[in-house]
């Protein structure tokens, strides 16, 4: 075991961790929002520390500078990404109608905008579907 | 925007460019020639999105600097700050317990461009607990965010807003006007 590995094997530990605690955060998540929230664990700090551990590993076996700068890319692009996403999924799923199960403590986005603020959605239509099939 | 077309052409095809080499990493003649045809073509489409005004912003050493920066001390502390309380929301609180809503902050005065509006949205949605929902302005000109926030600490706008993107607008402003 040399230095280098044990600091790839620290990272690697670390970003698998974080990527346990978003995908627990998923299934324990009451609501849409909250699903995404914790989703965003996975994307940044998981991947992050992930492509960390992949670059200490690479160097001291011989892959080049070259692995090392696609690592960095690919976890720049998944940064570059993935708040995008992140953003559309959540406003459509609230211009939608769906709303988080408990009731928000502030909500400046229906006192401004105002589209079916008043009229929360009760009910989770694709949970219900899910349970009779 | 007839006579700002070159530049803005050359501005994206000197950074497809780089981006090529730096995925190719190597300098051999064949891969510069084919890095070069695909730099022409990917910049004759994506100029039109990518560049609207002073196509050589970003060029300016002071500016690469500061994102770096930016991204390394300021940006990735945040983060990691957000992901440990995240984690802490997940794995000890019950769920009950979390106070959700959508509050919106106000932005900083010196970020006007798109290309700031979108990075300080895109930085508040990486860091976790909080996710942009909208970036809207009001008919004075203030720039206003809607952010979800997963566990709101204070409904005052502007105390709010100096707890989810305090620092990382200050670094942003210095890169983005």
């Amino acid at each position: 075991m040399t230095l280098l590995s044990i600091i790839s094997l620290i990272f690697m530990i670390i970003g698998i961790f974080f990527a346990a605690v978003g995908v627990y955060g998923v299934l324990k998540m009451p609501d849409v929002f909250g699903r995404l929230q914790a989703s965003t664990c996975i994307a940044t700090m998981s991947t992050l520390m992930i492509a960390l551990a992949a670059i200490f590993y690479a160097l001291p076996h011989g892959l080049g500078f070259g692995t090392v700068i696609k690592l960095a890319l690919f976890a720049l692009l998944i940064l570059g990404t993935n708040p995008i996403s992140n953003h559309a999924l959540i406003k459509a799923s609230y211009k939608m109608g769906i709303r988080p199960k408990k009731r928000m403590v502030i909500d400046d986005y229906a006192m401004d905008f105002g589209s079916g603020a008043e009229e929360p959605v009760a009910e989770y239509p694709e949970e219900k579907e899910v349970q009779e099939a | 925007m007839d006579k700002n077309k070159l530049p803005a052409y050359l501005s994206v095809f000197i950074f497809s460019f780089l981006f090529w080499e730096l995925l190719v990493w190597s300098v051999n003649i064949r891969e510069i020639y084919l890095g070069l045809f695909v730099a022409a073509a990917v910049s004759a489409f994506a100029t039109k999105f990518l560049i609207q005004s002073r196509p050589f912003y970003l060029y300016n050493p002071v500016r690469l600097f500061w994102i770096l920066i930016y991204s390394v001390c300021i940006f990735f502390v945040e983060m990691v700050k957000a992901n440990i309380s995240m984690a802490k929301i997940v794995l000890s609180k019950d769920m009950g317990d979390t106070r959700t809503g959508i509050i919106r902050i106000p932005g900083s005065k010196k970020i006007k461009s798109g290309y700031g509006l979108a990075m300080v949205a895109n930085s508040i949605t990486l860091t976790p607990g909080t996710i942009t929902m909208d970036v809207a302005e009001d008919d004075k000109g203030n720039n206003y965010y809607y952010i979800h926030w997963i566990n709101v600490e204070t409904t005052d706008r502007q105390k709010a807003g100096e707890i989810i993107k305090g620092r990382m607008e200050k670094g942003i402003g210095r890169i983005w006007e």
